[in-house]
């Protein structure tokens, strides 16, 4: 007991320094759920900025048709047109993005059936233009159909009920589903950003103590100390407790990011994947203290550590997009093992006995880098204590 | 005996591992990193035009052109990270002027008693500081061009002037900061680096569609705010040259520059002993 109450008084100390780690691990969930809000099963944009050149019922009603059947949400950028910088920055900097100008006598020629462009602009190619395609297309079939049979007496009438077409076409069900799809999404990205939090953290608190404990002073202390030597189980039992508390905090925090879909088997799973990462965490946070003597490397280490997990193994940037040399790089890291896990999650709508078993095997990787990491840490505490021994004798 | 001082003070600043960590090996690490992820190897993509044609009622698409290389959006990450650098390199002003205060007791007798002003020595400070973040963010930028192989594009005196604008920034922030004697250094250490790193995640660090979110959202706010106009003059520079807009946001930094000289000289008055 009396272990425990210094280590966890060692680890009072250093509060504030963890506290900023959380302070941007929360920064940075937010900026990625913020700039990642796209729905991760039909891999969506999520805007469409438009430009409408001919303001009238039917573009509106063109606009409203989309937005209503939840492709994306659209930003009139129509008074922007005049600046340059702003359209070319649009493309540059969004990659789930695209603009969409409807032109000049767009209802004139949908009318007289002549041909016509709508122009998209799109950064990379994914499902939305497939799918604005076909809402567009459905939209100018329902507007000439309507023509053709002759109700067109009251043009505010049609665009009517091409939206309440629209908005029986797009059932409550779907929307809930894609809704959900969105919270899903969200604790994903929350669980991936883990990787940051937990291992600044960890590594943080880990490496704080264990120089404090073993700096020279203090260590001889201890040494004299009338009780039996079973500090390397304390410390690993110490911090075992120190990141399972951390964690706890952290999935807590979850239920703010994706509300109650932590409470689902998706969820249940993500938890078990953190658990195994707080586990690997420990002790890579546990070998690199027996060589860290100092708060200054242990700052660099530190941060050093977490950027490169987060940035190497697709926390930042998908796993889909990471380049041939960063993947074959992050395959010999957990870290990798564990977002790989998370995604395989997060894309799962049904729980089939295939996507189990792969994700099973996942966690089983992660559970074998846990023992090597084990080992290697165990073996070189023991081939450290026998080298001071031996310096001491 | 100014540049003499300089020296001396540069020299202290290069014997000090953990500034020198900070400010050249973290962004090497830093931008190696970003390099892995962000520059997708043979999976680069290319932005699309693309065309609904119409055609008797029937919609066809038609991929019209691909013009936009994927780097160009990457390119933003690296711009960040050497202003992130600017005001990384800001740790060296929290120790200058540390040095002044009472806590630091022996080196701030030494510099009190000292036969000049503190007005002289700060600028000394704040010169050796400067050519300080200059050269590493000479590294930083060797580094970005030499070994990533990345372009950076524009003129080099307006990369200049936005760099020495920025490095400036950082230091008199590192400085104000630093005049708060009620935190501790390694406290004032981390408040910068959140503001450093939080204001960059906002430029696009993290993804460059924030920094659109930004200029869409509150575009008084991205042009008046110190570190978000400096990567928004750099990638105006990058991308369209010594536009308007270049210069609108140069004006606004040399002005936000200006405040920050004026509330440091007022610390420096107020906190004197």
């Amino acid at each position: 007991m009396t272990n425990y109450k210094l280590y966890f008084k060692i680890l009072r100390k250093f509060i504030p320094q963890t506290f900023i780690y959380v302070l941007f691990f929360i920064l940075l969930t937010c900026s990625q759920i913020k700039s990642n809000n796209s729905d991760s099963v039909l891999k969506t944009s999520s805007t469409i900025y438009w430009i409408n050149e001919e303001e009238n019922q039917v573009t509106e009603g063109l606009k409203a048709y989309i937005q209503e059947n939840g492709v994306a949400e659209i930003v009139d950028i129509s008074s922007h047109v005049q600046d340059e910088d702003f359209i070319n920055d649009i493309i540059l900097l969004n990659r789930k993005c695209c603009i969409m100008k409807i032109p000049k006598g767009f209802t004139e020629s949908l009318y007289s059936k002549e041909p016509m462009s709508v122009e998209v602009d799109i950064r990379v190619e994914n499902e939305t233009i497939r799918r604005l395609t076909q809402l567009v297309n459905e939209y100018i079939q329902k507007v000439i159909s309507n023509e053709n049979e002759k109700e067109l007496n009251n043009p505010s009438k049609q665009i009517g009920d091409i939206r309440q077409d629209a908005q029986n076409l797009s059932e409550t069900q779907a929307k809930v589903m894609v809704e959900k799809s969105q919270d899903r999404n969200r604790l994903r990205l929350y669980f991936n950003e883990f990787i940051y939090g937990l291992s600044a953290v960890i590594l943080v608190g880990i490496m704080s103590v264990n120089y404090s404990i073993n700096s020279g002073y203090l260590k001889e202390r201890r040494c004299c100390a009338p009780q039996q030597n079973k500090e390397r189980w304390f410390l690993l039992k110490g911090h075992l407790l120190y990141g399972t508390s951390y964690l706890i905090f952290f999935i807590l925090l979850s239920l703010f990011f994706g509300k109650g879909e932590l409470f689902t088997i998706q969820g249940l799973i993500w938890s078990l994947n953190a658990v195994l990462l707080m586990v690997t965490l420990v002790e890579i946070g546990y070998l690199c203290s027996l060589f860290v003597k100092d708060a200054h490397v242990q700052m660099m280490v530190t941060n050093v550590f977490t950027l490169g997990c987060d940035f190497i193994c697709g926390t930042q940037v998908e796993q889909e997009a990471l380049s041939d040399v960063a993947t074959q790089i992050a395959q010999f890291w957990p870290t990798y093992w564990y977002i790989k896990a998370n995604n395989l999650v997060g894309e799962t709508e049904y729980m089939t006995k295939e996507i189990g078993h792969q994700i099973l095997s996942v966690m089983g990787i992660e559970i074998l880098f846990i023992l090597v990491f084990a080992v290697i840490g165990l073996v070189a505490h023991q081939q450290i204590e026998q080298g001071e021994r031996g310096e001491f004798e | 005996m100014f540049i003499r001082l300089i020296k001396i003070r540069l020299g202290m600043l290069i014997r000090q591992k953990e500034v020198l960590f900070w400010s050249i090996i973290f962004p090497i690490f830093l931008s190696g990193f970003l390099y892995l992820s962000a520059m997708g190897g043979n999976k680069a993509q290319t932005a699309i035009s693309s065309e609904l044609q119409i055609q008797e009622n029937v919609l066809y698409v038609e991929k019209v052109f691909k013009d936009v290389q994927e780097i160009e959006h990457n390119r933003l990450y690296f711009l960040t990270i050497i202003i992130l650098m600017c005001y990384i390199t800001g740790f060296t002003g929290i120790q200058e002027i540390e040095a002044y205060s009472l806590k630091a007791s022996a080196k701030a007798v030494r510099h009190i008693l000292a036969p000049i002003s503190m007005a002289y020595q700060t600028l000394n400070s704040l010169c050796a500081c400067w050519l300080f973040s200059m050269g590493c963010i000479g590294i930083l930028l060797i580094h970005i061009r030499g070994i990533l192989s990345i372009t950076l594009s524009g003129n080099i005196m307006g990369w200049l002037l936005v760099i020495g604008l920025g490095t400036l920034s950082g230091i008199l922030c590192g400085m104000i900061m630093g005049n708060n004697g009620r935190c501790k250094r390694a406290t004032k250490q981390g408040l910068m680096a959140v503001f450093a790193v939080g204001s960059c995640i906002l430029g696009g660090l993290v993804n460059p569609s924030i920094k659109f979110q930004m200029d869409y959202n509150f575009p008084v706010l991205s042009k008046i705010y110190p570190p978000l106009a400096l990567i928004d003059a750099l990638h105006t520079l990058n991308t369209y040259g010594m536009t308007q807009r270049f210069y609108k946001d140069i004006l606004a930094i040399i002005l936000m520059n200006a405040i920050g000289i004026g509330i440091l000289s007022f610390l420096l008055r107020r906190n004197r002993l």
